[in-house]
């Protein structure tokens, strides 16, 4: 410490030029990060859920599709058709769009003179009232497209615009969206498709951040100024989280990374987590001038006494959010990245950049008398009296949270479905609730069959598997070639059999070829060797989703088990995988990040019984997040899976502050007990300021309107105020109980 | 037009059979077409063709046909192969200059008589249109474009007359087509198709040249369609020309034997 101080010391004025230069050429980079949202890209590329719905993609073209609704009162009146042909163009033409498909493309496969024809069904836009009343008759027969192209009564209509692979679909949708404002009104459009919901999350969660971020400095500000009492008490540590949130979105645009989803809370995390290294180091300063020491030898005090907590506190923090490394999506890995870097930059400054800082300032006068605020000294007053006097029942009312905690886990539901992290009224969740009311969903399920299509029992139990599949509650729109044959048999023969033998099978296929080669190859490799079934699902809970795949799967295996080999995918697959790898990768966290923090306390500390000490509270603190999200039915997504290991990160640092000066003491005065209320007395106060900015700073996210940020920024206070009383009381509670249990005085001296 | 599905089918039997003719000092872009159209006469044919259609991801399909012709109005497409389609056969008469097609698939049943709608689908599920395969044919290709000859090139190592084309039926899909003919026998050896934003669709190839019976006959005839990175081969064996055709094959009845 003594080196780093000399460091500082020798260098201070070149030290602020750096870091000043520095966060000047890491902002131009951290200006053009950009923001991803793909739900695919959540998930590592080398995943079989992923790599099959890549390779579906490849066969049979996009999964990734956004629903254009229309709604008017005559879809098939002149105008609006002729907008639906026009938007029809205009997708088609649009970057990073694949296929249309829409009233005004629709194949139609006719009955003719003979064989059958292959036509677009709108080949002239009907003109008068009867045209239109004929077009009428014609749609109406047509069961593949009822329901999935428009509605029975004809005042809505779909369009389904596929996405290229390769293309980011928030900015594909931007280019739908701005396409649909120029043919708005006097029809309405509703957009719905995982990639809009995805698309539009992101865009709440960039736009509430950025508004509420003013105001969580504000609020870190006020905190700051009422706990220190000074200008420099404030500016330094909300100079320290800038500079860590500048260089963290830096390094990151070097890294070619960019910022998801969840990763836009990274500079709220980092404006609460980042400024209390800088506040420990402050605080000690003032501890140091308030008792009469003169500047140099204060900011060497403190860098002395507070450095290795600070370091220990972020080294731990570190190490939190590092552990989310072990999450099996690449969304949280990436997020852990950003973290851990912008965390590891705010202990740099704080060591370093602010000592320099402090060194070069004049002390005045009025920071030797600093008063404190009554609240502040009733408050730890109140604690310590609580700690002496209550300590049993404390320790009664520990244990009995961490039971009812214990029992309400298994309770928690997993969530990934974006779609509820949308308010009831908002635009999102109407325009995908009446899409999937009217159309029967706007999620892709596919179903592909190893197996050559002319073999009549493939194509049988393909007929039998669709009839059952959409019995399944909010599986819809079926449809293969079995729908195909049907259509064309209609045309033939006036019926909807399928064929039913092979030859037969053989010969529809090439009456097809020879009218339209492109219409079997929706459904049907070129070898005849693989098929697939189409379905459609409506945006429900990843626990509904799960049920009806899990009945999916049980269908596959009646029909297809013994004879073919076939596949679910699609979105909900995805979004289950995600969904499986929130849970596996939580508990991977977890536990990393706690043994982890017990091996760095026992080891910074020399003991691994002061290790398990300083760790015991953090374990409770996860326990109650847990508890807490069982009780609220708040349920475990990509967001909130994230609090246990910001929690064990963050809060960890509360305990380590408390007990390193508590050794320090304790060696000083062989008093536990004495030496006990002297750190919260000291420390504690450091703790309770920075507890204070960061439950502060983290409760105004509450005022989002954006439920995931609610729960995500209520949650992580609500963790905070429960690891700054696990430190100061339930730590204490326990290091008093230790001695009264052993008589050993030595008990928790170093092994 | 209306000869055009006989065409289709005197190509698709003989491919492009050639009687050698004298070669003509300043010849025109239409007498070239002449030289070549004349080649086309013929009385009898039969020849089994394999279809070998790849697809953009070098997936192929095989089905084999036999094509008997008669005259300038009688020709039958039947299917050997795959033995799923056996017996799928596919008539053109042309009586009185109009032209009518039928087709049987014995497994659906009933001939069925074909509309006119089929030109602009693909051939058998091939990257030939009937169109195209049509224009095959010199004297369709004479009534339906303007053609000038654009000069001599060497192509393949052969000089070639080459023929720059544009559409004066208005129902063609193409916007101009170039032809490469050799100079030497009047066999077309190439022809490009354009599209109508003028870019190369699809690019015809003449190959493996055999005297059959006295006629010029390629026995590989490639179509590969440039935008859609697919293609169709056609491989011709045991091509016959003079025999014996009983009238009674080229009739509805017949086929659905």
């Amino acid at each position: 410490m003594e080196k780093i101080y000399k460091f500082v010391e020798k260098y201070s004025i070149s030290i602020i030029i750096t870091v000043i230069v520095l966060t000047v050429i890491m902002g131009y980079f951290a200006l053009q990060i950009d923001i991803e949202a793909g739900i695919k890209d959540m998930l590592p590329q080398n995943s079989p859920v992923v790599k099959r719905f890549e390779d579906v993609s490849d066969t049979f073209g996009s999964l990734t599709y956004t629903a254009v609704m229309i709604h008017d009162d005559e879809i098939l009146d002149q105008s609006t058709l002729q907008k639906i042909e026009a938007m029809t163009q205009d997708f088609s033409e649009a970057k990073g769009v694949s296929d249309v498909i829409s009233l005004t493309n629709i194949k139609d496969i006719q009955g003719g003179a003979g064989g059958i024809k292959v036509n677009e069904f709108i080949d002239k836009i009907p003109e008068t009232a009867s045209e239109i009343e004929s077009l009428k008759n014609q749609l109406s027969s047509k069961e593949q497209y009822v329901g999935k192209i428009f509605t029975p009564d004809f005042k809505n209509s779909m369009i389904l615009v596929k996405f290229v692979d390769q293309e980011e679909p928030e900015v594909v949708v931007s280019r739908i969206r701005n396409i649909v404002k120029e043919y708005e009104g006097p029809e309405e459009f509703f957009l719905a498709g995982t990639p809009v919901i995805v698309t539009d999350a992101t865009n709440y969660m960039k736009r509430d951040l950025s508004r509420l971020l003013p105001f969580v400095i504000a609020a870190i500000i006020a905190v700051l100024y009422m706990s220190f009492r000074s200008k420099r008490g404030v500016i330094l540590p909300v100079v320290t989280v800038i500079i860590s949130v500048i260089w963290a979105l830096g390094i990151q645009q070097l890294l070619g990374k960019s910022l998801s989803m969840i990763s836009t809370v990274l500079p709220v995390l980092l404006v609460s987590v980042g400024s209390a290294y800088a506040i420990h180091i402050v605080a000690r300063y003032y501890e140091g001038i308030k008792e009469g020491y003169e500047k140099n030898e204060a900011v060497k005090k403190a860098i002395e006494n507070v450095g290795i907590a600070v370091i220990m506190a972020g080294g731990t923090t570190m190490i939190g959010f590092a552990s989310l490394f072990f999450s099996d999506l690449i969304i949280i890995q990436d997020f852990a990245l950003g973290t851990t870097i912008g965390v590891g930059i705010a202990l740099l400054v704080s060591i370093i950049f602010i000592p320099a800082v402090l060194i070069n300032l004049k002390v005045t006068q009025k920071s030797r008398d600093v008063k404190e605020l009554k609240l502040t000294q009733n408050i730890f007053n109140g604690i310590e009296s609580l700690v002496f006097k209550y300590r049993k029942p404390l320790l009664v009312l520990v244990v009995l949270i961490i039971i009812g905690s214990i029992l309400v886990i298994p309770t928690i539901k997993t969530e990934s479905n974006y779609i509820a992290y949308f308010q009831k009224g908002s635009t999102t969740r109407v325009s995908t609730n009446l899409v999937d009311e009217r159309f029967g969903g706007s999620q892709p399920v596919d179903v592909v069959i190893e197996g050559n299509i002319k073999n009549p029992e493939l194509l049988k139990q393909m007929r039998n598997f669709q009839e059952e599949a959409v019995k399944l509650p909010y599986i819809n729109n079926a449809q293969s070639m079995v729908n195909i044959f049907r259509e064309e048999n209609m045309a033939l023969n006036n019926t909807r059999e399928i064929p039913t033998t092979r030859n037969q099978i053989a010969q529809y296929l090439l009456l097809l070829e020879m009218s339209d080669k492109e219409l079997i190859s929706n459904y049907l490799t070129f070898d005849y060797q693989n098929t697939r079934i189409q379905m459609t699902m409506e945006m429900v809970s990843s626990t509904k989703q799960k049920e009806v795949l899990g009945e999916l799967e049980k269908l596959i295996d009646k029909y297809f088990g013994e004879e073919f080999k076939a596949e679910i995918t699609g979105v909900p697959s995805l979004s289950l995988e995600i969904n499986d790898r929130i849970i596996s990768g939580q508990i991977k966290s977890l536990i990393s990040a706690v043994l982890f923090t017990l091996v760095i306390t026992s080891l910074l500390l020399k003991s691994i019984k002061r290790g398990f000490f300083t760790t015991l509270p953090i374990a409770f603190t996860v326990l109650v997040n847990f508890g807490l999200m069982g009780i609220l039915n708040i349920k475990l997504d990509i967001a909130t899976a994230m609090i246990a290991s910001v929690a064990v990160g963050i809060g960890v640092d509360y305990s380590i502050h408390i007990f390193t000066r508590f050794i320090e003491e304790n060696e000083k005065l062989d008093n536990p007990a004495q030496a006990l209320k002297t750190s919260m007395q000291t420390v504690g106060r450091a703790n309770l300021y920075n507890a204070a900015a960061v439950i502060v700073g983290f409760s105004v996210i509450l005022l989002s309107s954006f439920p995931p940020l609610v729960s995500f920024g209520g949650l992580t206070a609500f963790t905070m105020v429960v690891s700054f009383f696990g430190a100061l009381v339930l730590l204490p509670v326990l290091i008093l109980s230790a001695y009264k249990m052993s008589d050993k005085k030595d008990l928790l001296d170093n092994d | 037009m209306q000869k055009k599905y006989f065409v289709i089918l005197s190509i698709m039997i003989v491919g492009l059979f050639v009687v050698t003719s004298p070669t003509v000092l300043a010849i025109t872009g239409e007498e070239v077409l002449d030289e070549v159209d004349k080649t086309l006469n013929s009385n009898t044919r039969r020849s089994e063709i394999k279809m070998t259609i790849v697809n953009e991801n070098d997936q192929k399909r095989e089905r084999t046909v036999e094509i008997v012709s008669k005259g300038d109005n009688k020709g039958l497409v039947q299917f050997l192969a795959p033995a799923d389609v056996e017996g799928t056969s596919f008539l053109t008469l042309t009586e009185d200059g109009e032209e009518n097609m039928w087709l049987f698939l014995p497994a659906i049943g009933n001939v069925r008589k074909i509309a006119s709608h089929m030109r602009n689908g693909s051939f058998m599920g091939t990257d030939f249109t009937y169109n195209d395969i049509s224009m095959l044919g010199g004297s369709d290709y004479r009534s339906d474009y303007q053609s000038n000859l654009a000069g001599e090139v060497e192509y393949d190592g052969k000089t070639c007359y080459l023929l720059e084309s544009q559409p004066t039926d208005q129902d063609i899909q193409y916007s101009r087509m170039k032809m490469w003919v050799n100079k030497a026998n009047y066999v077309p050896l190439k022809m490009e198709f354009y599209d109508q934003e003028d870019k190369l669709l699809k690019v015809m190839t003449n190959k493996n040249i055999k005297n059959i019976d006295g006629h010029l006959t390629p026995n590989e005839i490639t179509m590969e369609n440039i935008q859609a990175g697919t293609k169709t081969i056609l491989s011709l064996s045991n091509v016959k020309y003079n025999v014996e055709i009983p009238d009674r094959v080229f009739t509805t009845r017949y086929i659905q034997q």
